[in-house]
């Protein structure tokens, strides 16, 4: 028998068979009923966890509760960035499958989370009592303590006696224990308080009368457990029948998987801390049932990492990294670079660095406008590029004006709406009189001051390490992995290199691939831009889930002829080339929102059903782009697909950048 | 002469310091006998006794006019001087720095101006010559100092310091921000970061909300209770205004929220939903009338902030303002010093509102005028009588061609016949200033001074005679 076993039939036997059935604290009845799944092994396999989705069933609503030690916490603050499991409960519940069933299925959860660290450090599990006359903080306390007895025994005999459960006199403190689930019991100080919070849960509790119609000490009440994501959505809700711990850590590591929790970075403490996303998460913002999930600006804090590896030795999926002869990558020149990209004092009047509109945990674009804003708030008529893969491009800019990262640097620092230096000469006199920069260029550049040369290629040399692959699409094609991708993605890849002919333009190649062509394309989102005519009206946000129209009158009374784009025709002048814009690679397309050159669709399913629609047809609109004739299943694979090629090295590369002071004027 | 008049005749040109306390009660009960000082401004702050000699705008440059640098423009706003209505001075500080608010500290002997673009904050003179401020020193390391924060924005006096807030970060320039304080001497002392959902610093998240956003600042400092308000981040407010109305992503970096601290200690002790971008606070002066104002600019509602019976304080929306779906867009706000009326000023139809409140749950509309286009600022006298109004909202949020006026306007307020008359305009383009923004009141009775020009000697005179 193995030790788990061992153990499920200790806790078992414990509650039930060796008492004839007991509640927590003893109290015994006779039961006949047959146990439930969660008691046993499952009978049948439980899903594989990322094969499926766990749709969201509705808002974890906030409570005010009281722990154990009689301090008044809130579900909000205790399920914020933790994946919960919230059961509703009361300790002499003598219900086989009621209470007990539940306390049996967190016990197991617990044990095997031993050996699975991503558990343990992100599942928690809350034990809400509904009884609170009987379940007392004081009382609990004594069961959470015997909790943590019951697990440090069960690591030496499978015998317990439930009655050793609350032996809870002692008030030893217990230092949190990292490798196991985080597991607490709370009530509430009376029945006022709690039946809202049953009433918002949708748990039915009746109390059970006696035969003189006194109640009885018991309660009636469905069985449902909560699965909560840290985003405070219910994910699912289960009942006897699925209440099992394979089940529900399978469940658990599908959300982790949608969060982009990596396993094997389960060690890595400082990057699963790593938020990929703005720190002020707009998620569900169009609903009125949208909540806040923001991050502190003090905790955005990271750990450098060694760069250099990213273009010795890129990751998998991507090819040798191209350097240019006269510009070395070297460790000096990318540290250099870095700072550089995230001094704000390289713009005219010390407000904007590279790392503004490139901003790192936002895709190294920016998610929170659609076109760029530059010096004094002056407009960009584009989105933000991401940087990332930059170094492989052979056209740079949407309209492909520039040819190398190097020769690219200069053009926004010098651009009057971007960060308007006047003249190559004001910032390099900037940098040679800033104290911090002192001896900088010299170590990197042998002795060369900042120049007109040197500052770029040290820019240049940071971006061309930002290299991303490696994603669950290179470990299943190139690696052959075959579950790093999950179905829905697979099928997503097949109509991408088929029905859909994604790939005619995002190009995948044998041994690497780039997702892009180095080409640009019309594909109709630039001349909708300057030919349509003006609505008049616009439905403009103004709250969470709150719309009004407002007048195109009132619109243009405010803002400025915005600038014409006519995309690579700007470059070449040639009437043919109106609209059109480079192809973007689709590594971490997922993480750099909002898409096109104008950032006008918002989400990779916007973009999906735009090129299923067969973009927006012009006289010269590319012909590789027509109607796709997609089922909705399958732009769902698409978007799947999509999905699978983030690179696993974005937190570390986030991190990295968290790491780096932003240069701001400074006396010192 | 009698003893009164003898003592009226002393007092009327003294300042008088007065501490929270006397402002709230001593000086209050006695409102019939002051005559006139912002109604908006910290409650520890010294006060004015007598007609304000000067209002003190902060202006934005434009490219283009006149020296395109921003500047503080002194304005003669005594009847009796020669110059009434006019331009008496002004002092350019150099740059395009997005001049948004300025605020006294404590002993109103300085001027703290800000500037939401470069960071800079601008400290002006204005004691030792209330005619000619002058510019003493520059806080140009805010940034770097305070941890990060973008956007210093209100400055409020507290005994011997001011307290800043901001709008942004240099981080993402979006809208988590900070409260900032310096010493009156301008040292930096501390940062205050707005609660966000991983680090609410203790405070009680009420409702589905906690930005982390700033905007504006009030204190009550008789319940120990300082309120926050919440905007938007650089990337918002530096942006053209017709782009971001076109800019889905950029419209939902609003505020919505508004943070109960613990005024001694500066922490978070609650963090109110109140959706829609509340900006200014207006917090009633009577001693008894525990609550505040505030007006969210993209939902046009007047929201009540006031004590709940469990300890704490609570938002709860008590009127509209115009129509809120044309988006009216109201900005700035004053508080009558009796707290009876409201001045609310709406942007796009360059209106201002008179709301009865003395039914602060229900306020009533009183009088509607237009005063001109974009109108933004209102600073009020103490005896709600004289209305000052400026035009500039942000530099790229302003109407473009025809309706980008800039000028400061004085009304006169007779609210026996509710009729509001224009005393004088500026016209700041003809000027050429730039974009005409906050005002503060300045006078030489605040410092025991006497008028030093030749144009307002008649009027100091004047002041100083028995009437």
């Amino acid at each position: 028998m193995t030790h788990l076993k061992k153990i499920t039939l200790g806790i078992f036997f414990s509650i039930s068979l060796s008492t004839n059935v007991q509640s927590f604290d003893g109290a015994a009845g006779p039961q006949t009923i047959l146990p439930a799944p969660g008691y046993g092994e499952l009978d049948f396999e439980a899903p594989r966890a990322g094969s499926y989705k766990l749709p969201v069933l509705g808002y974890a609503k906030n409570a005010k509760v009281i722990d154990t030690n009689n301090e008044t916490v809130s579900y909000h603050e205790m399920f914020r960035g933790k994946y919960t499991l919230l059961n509703f409960m009361y300790t002499r519940c003598d219900d086989l499958n009621g209470c007990p069933l539940t306390h049996v299925v967190f016990s197991r959860i617990k044990e095997l989370a031993k050996q699975d660290p991503t558990v343990a450090q992100n599942l928690q599990m809350l034990s809400m009592s509904f009884d609170p006359t009987y379940d007392t903080p004081e009382h609990l306390k004594k069961l959470e303590s015997g909790l943590h007895d019951q697990h440090m025994d069960m690591d030496h005999s499978s015998g317990h006696d439930g009655h050793d459960m609350q032996h809870g006199d002692h008030q030893m403190h217990h230092e949190p224990e990292t490798d196991t689930v985080n597991w607490k019991y709370l009530t509430t100080h009376s029945e006022e308080e709690l039946f809202p919070i049953l009433d918002d849960y949708g748990q039915s509790v009746i109390p059970k009368s006696d035969d003189a119609g006194d109640d009885d000490g018991n309660f009636s009440h469905i069985l449902r457990v909560f699965l909560i994501d840290p985003d405070l959505k219910i994910r699912n809700i289960y009942s006897v029948s699925f209440l099992h711990p394979d089940i529900i850590i399978n469940d658990l590591k599908t959300l982790m998987m949608e969060y982009g929790v990596d396993e094997s970075n389960a060690q890595n403490q400082h990057l699963q801390n790593i938020r990929i996303g703005a720190g002020d998460s707009k998620a569900g913002y169009e609903s009125k049932n949208y909540i806040t999930n923001s991050l502190s600006i003090q905790n955005r804090q990271g750990k450098e990492t060694d760069l250099l590896k990213f273009v010795e030795n890129p990751p998998l999926g991507l090819p040798e990294v191209p350097v240019p002869a006269d510009n070395p990558v070297t460790e000096a020149k990318i540290k250099l670079g870095k700072k550089l990209f995230f001094d704000r004092r390289l713009s005219l009047n010390n407000t904007i660095s590279c790392a503004i509109c490139h901003v790192p945990e936002q895709g190294f674009t920016n998610h929170e406008i659609l076109t760029a804003v530059g010096f004094e708030g002056r407009s960009v008529k584009r989105n933000a590029p991401t940087i990332y893969n930059t170094a492989y491009f052979k056209k740079l800019f949407h309209d492909g004006r520039e040819t190398s990262l190097e020769h690219q640097v200069w053009q926004p620092m010098l651009a009057r709406n971007e960060m308007a230096n006047p003249s190559f000469g004001v910032v390099i006199e900037k940098l040679r009189n800033l104290e911090d920069y002192v001896g900088l260029f010299e170590a990197a550049f042998d002795g060369q001051q900042a120049s007109f040369e040197t500052i770029p290629k040290a820019i240049a040399s940071y971006e061309r390490t930002l290299n991303s692959a490696n994603s669950p699409f290179d470990r299943w094609y190139y690696g052959k992995e075959k579950d790093a991708m999950p179905p829905s993605a697979i099928r997503g890849f097949d109509l991408f290199a088929g029905k859909a002919q994604c790939i005619a333009c995002h190009t995948v190649t044998e041994k690497h691939a780039l997702f892009t062509d180095n080409s640009l394309h019309n594909t109709g989102i630039g001349w909708e831009r300057a030919m349509r005519k003006d609505p008049e009206s616009q439905r403009v946000q103004v709250a969470p889930g709150r719309y009004v129209n407002v007048k195109n009158d009132i619109i243009k009374s405010v803002g400025n002829q915005q600038e014409g784009d006519l995309g690579h025709y700007e470059v070449t002048q040639d009437p043919a080339d109106r609209w059109k814009y480079r192809t973007p690679s689709l590594r971490n397309v997922a993480l750099t929102a909002p898409y096109m050159h104008d950032g006008s669709l918002g989400t990779l399913e916007e973009v999906v059903t735009f090129y299923n629609e067969g973009g927006i047809k012009n006289e010269i609109q590319s012909p590789l782009i027509q109607p796709l004739n997609l089922t909705s299943a399958e732009m769902e694979d698409l978007v799947a697909f999509l999905k699978s090629l983030n690179g696993d090295n974005v937190a570390e590369i986030i991190s990295d950048s968290f790491a780096t002071p932003i240069g701001d004027h400074s006396k010192n | 002469m009698k003893v009164t008049q003898f003592l009226k005749k002393k007092l009327k040109p003294t300042l008088r310091i007065l501490s929270p306390i006397l402002a709230s009660s001593v000086l209050f009960m006695a409102a019939p006998t002051v005559s006139a000082d912002e109604t908006c401004m910290s409650p520890y702050m010294a006060k004015i006794s007598g007609q304000e000699d000067f209002v003190y705008v902060w202006t934005l440059g434009v490219e283009g006019l006149g020296d395109g640098q921003d500047k503080l423009v002194t304005v003669s706003v005594n009847p009796e001087a020669d110059d009434y209505g006019k331009v008496r001075h002004v002092t350019s500080v150099g740059g395009r720095n997005e001049a948004h608010h300025s605020g006294f500290t404590d002993d109103r002997k300085y001027l703290w101006a800000g500037g939401l673009d470069t960071n800079k904050i601008f400290i002006f003179d204005v004691y030792s010559d209330p005619a000619k401020p002058t510019l003493v020193k520059t806080i140009d390391d805010f940034v770097s100092k305070t941890g990060g924060v973008v956007g210093p924005h209100t400055p409020y006096a507290l005994p011997g310091r001011m307290l800043w807030t901001a709008l942004s970060n240099n981080q993402d320039h979006g809208g988590r921000t900070a409260l900032v304080e310096y010493t009156n001497e301008g040292e930096y002392v501390d940062t205050y970061w707005i609660p966000t959902d991983d680090n609410l610093q203790g405070a009680e998240k009420t409702g589905q909300y906690a930005d982390g956003y700033g905007y504006d600042i009030q204190v009550l400092p008789r319940r120990n209770m300082m309120l926050t308000s919440s905007f938007t981040g650089w990337s918002n407010y530096m942006m053209d205004f017709g782009q971001m109305l076109q800019d889905k992503e950029a419209m939902k970096r609003f505020g919505n929220t508004m943070v109960v601290w613990d005024l001694h200690t500066r922490q978070p002790k609650q963090v109110l939903d109140v959706e829609g971008a509340p900006l200014e606070i207006r917090c009633a002066w009577g001693a008894e009338n525990n609550y505040c104002f505030t007006i969210t600019a993209l939902t046009a509602e007047i929201v009540l902030i006031e004590e709940d019976d469990k300890g704490g304080w609570k938002a709860e929306v008590v009127g509209t303002v115009a129509n809120p779906s044309d988006v009216p867009l109201p900005v700035d706000f004053s508080i009558s010093s009796d707290d009876s009326m409201i001045w609310v000023n709406t942007f796009m139809d360059g209106t201002t509102r008179g709301y009865d409140i003395t039914d602060p749950h229900n306020p009533k509309l009183a009088h509607e005028q237009y005063i001109g286009e974009q109108i933004n600022m209102v600073s009020s006298s103490w005896d709600n009588k004289r209305l000052y109004y400026t035009t500039s909202l942000l530099a790229n949020w302003d109407h473009k061609g025809e309706k980008d006026v800039q000028f400061m306007k004085l009304m006169h307020w007779d609210p026996e016949t509710k009729t509001m008359e224009e005393q004088f305009h500026i016209d700041f383009y003809k000027e050429k200033l730039g974009r005409a923004h906050q005002m503060r009141f300045g006078a030489y009775s605040l410092y025991g001074k006497q008028a030093k020009h030749e144009s307002d000697a008649d009027a100091q005179l004047a002041l100083t005679q028995e009437k």
